[in-house]
């Protein structure tokens, strides 16, 4: 039997030909992705401080993000997160029949 | 340190200032770059940064060795010498207990009474990636596709470089360190391709993979009898989706957070459950690992030479894989399923171009058939054991128990799963330019949204990446 060569696939670049930013823009971005983050996830942050280590900076820091949910939750910018979870838990809770 | 967690996002933004801040200083940043992969290696456990520093230590020695020899067999004797350390360091760690297992095992059937020690050895998150990643150094530079050796501080890198540690791609040596030996161009960053893989990526991890595990795979693997043939059925297509979601979306994730210094990653994954055949599945599940293989251990077995040695070749190499997943029966029989089928079709269709021209009825039914071939292979791939994954197959015979496990929920996902590998090849590259009218700032704030939403979509808690245990 005669032997084949391999073929080979050749390596694709995952992001070939995507478009380029300069540092600055990025930068930006990040910041206010951030800020996005701050604002409408309080609840997640407050639950990662909660998970912090004992500690005197650590209940400083559960101290401001109860405050910061607080405050967020009183102009209703908590809404986004909790409606996306109760959504999705009511879907993960419907059953057959 | 997990990708889908606050701390990784912090640690994440404090690098990337600290990296870019350094551009000018190329040496210093790739030194920053190094400190700050050994940081995130050393959340899961400090003491192996010195094992990780050992053997990008000793691979740059090997390295330096092999290229400044023009002696064929002193570089083949060096080249030989590394790579068998490499796996020594590895098969310690994956292999030890096992054999000393095996060793009492022996010394108990021939009546002794002495016991060989059991050590308890942790297995360090990665260490089948960072031998990879030396292995591929220490043999580009003896097969010459590297021009000169590196740098220490540049293989130190290439090795620990922390989106890619500990679960890859595998980036070869010859396609990652001519990218640390050049200056990052700031003005060169790829973003929002970026944003579009790690946003990807984290909802197939947090939602997709993660819901999948806790509402249906898990329990019906860990206990396979009590579950009826429908149960067992989606269960196996749920953890098909589940395995491909979880890995292809920590490689996305790496992919975009390595664009967003200005570094290059190839693609891991393409679309696996849409492949016809076997040897198609290969070259779009695990690329980085697959294409490894090959030329790591395939081609220099023999490869495709005539005969039957073709056959055995391509047989060791998936044993082989399948062992290196563990030192278990189950990992050997995935490993010996997937290897059975590619010899199969080797024999059947040696002209893998004639599948282009079969009519569409025949290409449909043989996704069908590969994508079953492949999840037959991933029930013992996922069983705890040989005998759970014998428990599952017995249970496809029992019709008579009531599905308890699916839900509209799970076969959602497994749906979506499963039909999101028949979008558009270029659905990325589509997206990604549907996106660019979009000003990057506000791109930021909607990346920022989209990370709060998939996190409050997920369950509590997050699972480790399954291959962060190989």
């Amino acid at each position: 039997m005669q032997s084949r060569a391999i073929r080979y696939r050749p390596t694709v670049e995952a992001l070939d030909g995507a478009t380029s930013s300069n540092l600055m823009q990025v930068s930006l971005s990040i910041i206010l992705a951030g800020l996005v983050m701050l604002l409408l996830g309080s609840n997640s942050l407050l639950s990662w401080c909660n998970n912090l280590p004992v500690g005197q900076v650590s209940d400083s820091l559960v101290s401001i993000c109860q405050t910061w949910q607080d405050a967020l939750t009183q102009i209703g910018l908590t809404w986004f997160a909790e409606t996306i979870r109760a959504v999705l838990r009511s879907f993960e809770a419907l059953r057959w029949g | 340190m997990l990708f889908p967690t606050l701390n990784f996002g912090l640690f994440f933004v404090v690098v990337f200032a600290g990296a870019w801040s350094l551009q000018r200083w190329h040496r210093v940043r790739l030194g920053f770059l190094v400190a700050a992969s050994y940081v995130f290696y050393g959340f899961w456990d400090w003491r192996f940064c010195f094992l990780l520093f050992g053997s990008s230590f000793g691979n740059w020695a090997f390295g330096r060795a092999i290229a400044t020899t023009n002696n064929p067999g002193r570089r083949k004797g060096l080249v030989a010498i590394a790579v068998t350390l490499n796996l020594l360091l590895l098969g310690f760690f994956k292999y030890c207990n096992f054999f000393l297992d095996q060793a009492n095992a022996v010394l108990d059937a021939l009546g002794g009474v002495r016991e060989v020690p059991y050590l308890d050895i942790v297995l360090p998150v990665g260490i089948s990636f960072f031998t990879f990643h030396g292995i591929s150094y220490v043999v580009d530079i003896y097969r010459r596709k590297l021009d000169r050796p590196a740098t220490l501080l540049q293989i130190l890198l290439y090795i620990s470089f922390f989106p890619q540690l500990v679960a890859g791609p595998i980036v070869r040596a010859s396609h990652f360190l001519p990218q640390l030996a050049k200056t990052v161009d700031p003005r060169g960053i790829k973003a929002t391709g970026a944003y579009l893989l790690i946003l990807g990526g984290l909802f197939k991890k947090v939602v997709v993979a993660n819901y999948l595990a806790t509402d249906l795979v898990d329990p019906v693997f860990f206990d396979p009898t009590s579950f009826g043939t429908l149960d067992l059925l989606l269960a196996t297509y749920g953890y098909a989706v589940q395995i491909y979601c979880d890995f292809s979306a920590y490689t996305d994730i790496a992919i975009g957070v390595a664009a967003l210094f200005g570094y290059q990653f190839p693609q891991n994954f393409d679309q696996p459950y849409r492949a016809l055949g076997l040897r198609d599945f290969w070259q779009r599940w695990h690329i980085s690992l697959s294409s490894w293989l090959r030329d790591y251990l395939y081609i220099p077995l023999g490869g495709n030479e005539g005969g039957w040695r073709r056959y055995r070749n391509l047989m060791l190499t998936m044993l082989l894989g399948g062992l290196w997943h563990g030192a278990a029966l189950h990992y050997v029989i995935w490993g010996g399923l997937h290897g059975t089928g590619l010899v199969v079709e080797h024999l059947l269709l040696p002209d893998r171009t004639r599948l282009q021209r079969w009519s569409w009825v025949a290409r449909a039914v043989g996704i069908v058939m590969t994508f079953h071939v492949v999840c037959l292979a991933w029930i013992f791939f996922r069983a705890a054991d040989i005998d759970h994954a014998v428990q599952f197959l017995g249970g496809f015979a029992r019709w008579d128990l009531t599905p308890s496990q699916i839900t509209p929920f799970t076969l959602t996902l497994i749906i979506g799963g499963i039909a999101a590998q028949f979008l558009p090849r270029d659905r990325m590259a589509r997206l990604e330019w549907l996106s660019r009218p979009i000003p990057i700032a506000l791109q930021g704030a909607l990346v920022g949204a989209g990370i709060v939403a998939v996190d409050s979509l997920g369950p509590d808690g997050i699972a480790p990446f399954i291959y962060f245990q190989f």
